[in-house]
């Protein structure tokens, strides 16, 4: 027997979840046929010599509709054996413009993680070479290409320079300092006739607490992100 | 599933939910695939980066944006578009809730058919729709106003002081998401003064007097939200160089958006065109069922005037703040999503009203009948569905393919200086990491250093710096720092690049002092054009194959063409159009943009395209033709930009200019004394009006000048003053303690010689 309170609690809930599981299939579901009708597009490109430059921006559409599986991931390892087949015929300005578009959409589906980090460091060796020659070429070949090579694979591989574990702590503590400062205006503002100022500080204990860690977190952690 | 299961799970609210979650999945549907233009790649960026997006900062929109950017779909852009649809969505579930809640103040309640139907337009209106399908940060505005209001009346309803406080609160994080809504205190003051719930007391001066307070605390810790542009501007590595708002100066400069006052306060000097405007706003925001909607609007306020009469008086003045303070801007809808969303409580509560009187007609079904469900969805699906016809969501991807191609042709190690409007080339270099190599810097942090930051070792460690006889870092104040910043970074080998076009489009960047524009231009004929099409010399190709283009769009038949100019066109024509005239292509170029007006005015005068892409187009042809030295034809357009836009002081500084390159010179120093008049802190027309000073008068007297309008900063004043002094080789002009940056002999030779 469940009293009705809990039970409207319950249908809320259900509710709530049923909202958000529908509105996440939605996207999953749109985003994956997004990515499919990209791929499809671009593997009929990637057929005509003709097309090759717009093979690979469909490639590169198809990986912006990432998700961790599907589409996506085809479209990312299709278009690094694209980049090499390009490399390996001798057409290195096509090879270049595949592998940066292959790095740039695997940096923007970036979240806590990189995805596929084999296909990032491939993109990142062809290109740091790619680019060591084109350097060599407009400075007449002033330099050692060991050195330069270095330098740019170092470059391409360094990751943002940002910390999305700070960032973390600012989007989840300002959140914190939000909903915990409406519970606190929710006890000092309720109930007046019933309960004294000191009974208040006591049932808002814990929200005060939380509002003061958040806060300082929220500050501290936007300070490191 | 019972019947009672049934009837609980299909309540209003829970209607009301699913409405707004179908709306979000038409924006989701309809969202540009990338993330749009001007602010769109910009926002997108400092949503990713926790950084300072451009006045006011948006604090509120960045950290909650953020959490999306982690979701692991789609693109990092795409994720910020999404939050904007869900705050879309919120926008009109928040309405919804406030409708139903105003309904219930009457005894007799309308069929919700009639909550449900305004709604319908609510979310489909072109700017909710438009603010919600790209990176912006309007839906969360228009979402948040209809919280406010709900918190006020649920308050005024009895449900405790509780809700006043906790609006109060909201009150000071919306003010974080756009700083406009603070303009909109005395509505809050008049909601917290004068209303009263029924069942409530009158309080006493005292209780009246604590509430006050309170309200106010919980105002401004709502407000610290933008504590995060202070923090975050601590740091050197955040890509969007818009300003650092580290100290008190920068900081209310950035929050109050000093730099573009006169298009806010047009309106305070010239209240016939500001009535003129309002009256094409009202037909804009209500459009296309204006002459339909005005009725059941003023119905809605006779029935708010008899049961809340105070939220009807803060309706009105609300929107009146908002058309005053927003008037300029003609075209751009999303600026006026306040007086929007007012106008939708009131056309719903008007309609409420026709539910009441037709109630007994029994002929409308109660919302619970299913047809009137399929009604309502099917009405949203064809509405979505012609929205989705009409926008441009291919547009993004164009638009990022155009910024792609040079960011992709760059040579290695290049520096790309780039301006405001391409934040698409910054967004591609921070969310897409497409060059680490290249080292992109914005242009304005160098040319007007008082407005923007300019670039630093600790960001930018590949690159070098002009350092003062001492050793110490030259300030961007300092006379032709720009000149020394490229010619440094080019004798160390790296290939210089600069972006044509900037937010302003031609007129902005003949606003700085000419030296460094003159010199970029040399520039631009030195260095190695990265885009094809310069080198094998198609570009009068190019243009005329523009204008066969807008020409056939203007003759189409097809509505969707006809009516509008494809958005991409719009922003990627602005750079072509510059980047001929600076390849000396000037007559195509003129040729090209006079046929682009053509082609695109209406034959009551008005463009197709925004104002301000109107204004650009005037400033160019104007500026074309005066260095064609084609005064009379350059006259005509600057007299056209000025009626266009009579207050912004660009448009009188280039009417200077026009005199001065003639030698008239009290024609030049009457336009230029007017443009220092409207715009007290932009650093080019001071220097432009004291060196005609100088030159027409005497040294005396536009020194007196300067000295006696000392600019908002002491690094304008003194850029300036150093800047004449440099003119009239006479450092003596300087104080004391600033000579000893000329008394180095070679400084002074190279400074000489450029």
């Amino acid at each position: 027997m469940i009293s009705g309170t809990s039970r409207d609690i319950k249908i809320i809930f259900f509710k709530f979840l049923s909202l958000i599981i529908i509105s996440i299939l939605f996207l999953v579901i749109f985003v994956e046929v997004k990515a499919r009708n990209e791929l499809a597009l671009a593997r009929v490109m990637a057929a005509d010599p003709l097309k090759s430059e717009n093979a690979v921006r469909h490639y590169f559409q198809a990986m912006n509709w990432y998700a961790p599986w599907g589409a996506s991931q085809n479209a990312a390892e299709e278009l690094a054996a694209l980049g090499q087949k390009y490399n390996q015929t001798g057409n290195k300005d096509l090879a270049y413009s595949a592998f940066l578009r292959l790095r740039a959409g695997l940096m923007a589906a970036r979240s806590f993680y990189l995805p596929r980090r084999e296909l990032f460091n491939q993109a990142n060796e062809f290109l740091a070479s790619y680019l060591t020659d084109r350097k060599l070429e407009v400075s007449g070949n002033q330099g050692n290409r060991d050195d330069l090579y270095s330098y740019y694979f170092k470059v391409y591989s360094a990751g943002v320079n940002f910390s999305e574990f700070f960032a973390l702590i600012v989007a989840v503590s300002f959140l914190g300092w939000i909903a915990s400062f409406i519970k606190i205006i929710g006890v000092f503002t309720s109930n007046k006739n019933i309960l004294t100022v000191k009974d208040r500080y006591f049932r808002a204990r814990i929200a005060i607490c939380l509002f003061l860690i958040c806060y300082l977190a929220w500050v501290l952690s936007m300070t490191a992100a | 599933m019972n019947k009672s299961l049934f009837k609980e799970i299909f309540t209003v609210n829970y209607l009301l939910g699913l409405f707004s979650l179908l709306s979000v999945f038409f924006y989701v549907i309809c969202a540009t695939p990338t993330y749009g233009f001007r602010d769109g790649p910009e926002l997108a960026v400092t949503a990713a980066f926790l950084d300072v997006a451009h006045p006011s900062g948006f604090p509120s929109f960045n950290l909650l944006a953020k959490i999306f950017t982690w979701l692991p779909l789609a693109s990092l852009p795409f994720r910020v578009t999404l939050f904007t649809a869900l705050a879309g969505g919120a926008a009109t579930f928040c309405l919804g809730l406030l409708l139903k809640k105003l309904h219930n103040l009457a005894p007799e309640k309308p069929s919700y058919f009639f909550l449900f139907l305004p709604l319908l337009f609510f979310a489909l209106h072109q700017s909710i729709f438009g603010s919600s399908i790209e990176v912006e940060v309007y839906s969360l505005n228009a979402a948040l106003i209809a919280v406010l209001l709900f918190c006020s009346t649920l308050w005024y309803s009895g449900l405790g002081v509780v809700w006043l406080f906790i609006g109060g609160f909201l009150y000071g994080l919306a003010c974080g998401n756009h700083a406009s809504l603070s303009l909109y205190l005395p509505v809050l003051i008049l909601l917290t003064f004068w209303t009263r719930p029924p069942d409530e007391e009158l309080p006493s001066l005292k209780v009246h007097s604590r509430r006050i307070l309170w309200l106010a605390v919980f105002f401004l810790v709502g407000l610290s939200v933008y504590l995060m542009l202070i923090i975050r501007s601590q740091t050197d590595r955040l890509p969007v160089d818009f300003s650092r708002t580290n100290t008190w100066a920068r900081f209310w400069m950035h929050i109050s958006d000093s730099k573009d006052k006169q298009y806010h306060f047009q309106g305070l000097l010239n209240f016939k065109e500001l009535f003129y405007f309002i009256k094409i706003h009202f037909e804009r925001l209500t459009s296309p069922l204006f002459y339909l909607a005005v009725p059941f609007i003023l119905w809605g306020l006779k029935y708010l005037w008899r049961r809340y009469q105070i939220l009807s008086v803060a309706l009105i003045v609300l929107i009146g703040i908002n058309l005053f303070f927003f008037y300029y801007w003609i075209d751009g809808t999303s600026a006026f999503i306040p007086s929007l969303v007012c106008f939708f409580i009131l056309l719903g509560l008007g309609l409420g009203q026709l539910g009441r009187s037709i109630r007994g007609k029994k002929f409308l079904p109660e919302l619970v009948n299913p047809l009137a469900v399929i009604i309502l969805f099917s009405s949203a699906f064809i509405m979505g569905e012609q929205r989705y016809n009409e926008s441009d969501a291919q547009s993004g991807f164009m638009a990022t393919e155009f910024f792609w191609w040079d960011l992709e042709h760059l040579p290695p190690d290049a520096l790309a200086f780039h301006s405001a409007q391409w934040f698409s080339e910054l967004a591609l270099q921070n969310l897409y990491a497409v060059r680490p190599d290249v080292s992109i810097v914005f242009l304005n942090g160098l040319i007007q250093p008082q407005y923007f930051v300019s670039p630093v070792p600790a960001k930018f460690p590949n690159l070098i710096f002009p350092r003062l006889p001492d050793g110490s870092i030259m300030p961007a104040y300092y006379p032709d720092y720009f000149t020394h910043f490229v010619v440094l970074n080019m004798d160390a080998g790296k290939p210089v690049y600069i972006q044509y076009g900037s937010e302003m489009g031609p007129l902005f960047d003949y606003m700085v002092p000419e030296e460094p524009i003159r010199f970029m231009g040399r520039l631009t004929k030195d260095i190695k054009m990265v885009d094809k099409s310069f080198e094998s010399g198609l570009y009068p190709k190019y243009l005329k194959w523009f204008r066969r283009y807008f020409v056939s769009l203007s003759l189409s038949d097809d509505p969707p063409l006809a009516s509008k100019v494809p958005a991409y066109l719009m922003y990627i024509s602005d750079p072509v159009f510059l980047a001929a005239a600076d390849l000396k292509y000037y007559g195509e170029a003129t040729q090209t943009v006079e046929t682009y007006i053509n082609s695109f005015t209406r034959n009551d005068g008005t463009f197709m395209f925004p104002s301000d892409v109107a204004l650009n187009l005037h400033a160019f042809l104007a500026n074309i033709f005066r260095l064609e030295k084609n005064y009379p034809k350059a006259l005509k357009y600057v007299k056209k930009l000025i009626s266009l836009s009579p207050y912004n002081a660009n448009s009188h500084y280039m009417l200077g200019l026009i005199y001065d390159n003639q030698k008239m010179a009290e024609e030049t120093l009457a336009a230029w004394k007017t443009a220092t008049e409207i715009d007290k802190y932009e650093i080019g027309f001071f220097y432009h009006y004291s060196l005609a000073l100088a030159k027409y008068r005497s040294v005396q007297e536009a020194v007196k000048f300067l000295e006696e309008r000392a600019g908002f900063f002491k690094g304008e004043y003194m850029q300036n003053l150093s800047a004449l002094a440099l003119q009239m080789r006479d450092c003596f002009l300087l104080p004391p303690e600033e000579i000893g940056y000329f008394t180095d002999v070679e400084l002074m030779k190279e400074l000489e010689n450029d």
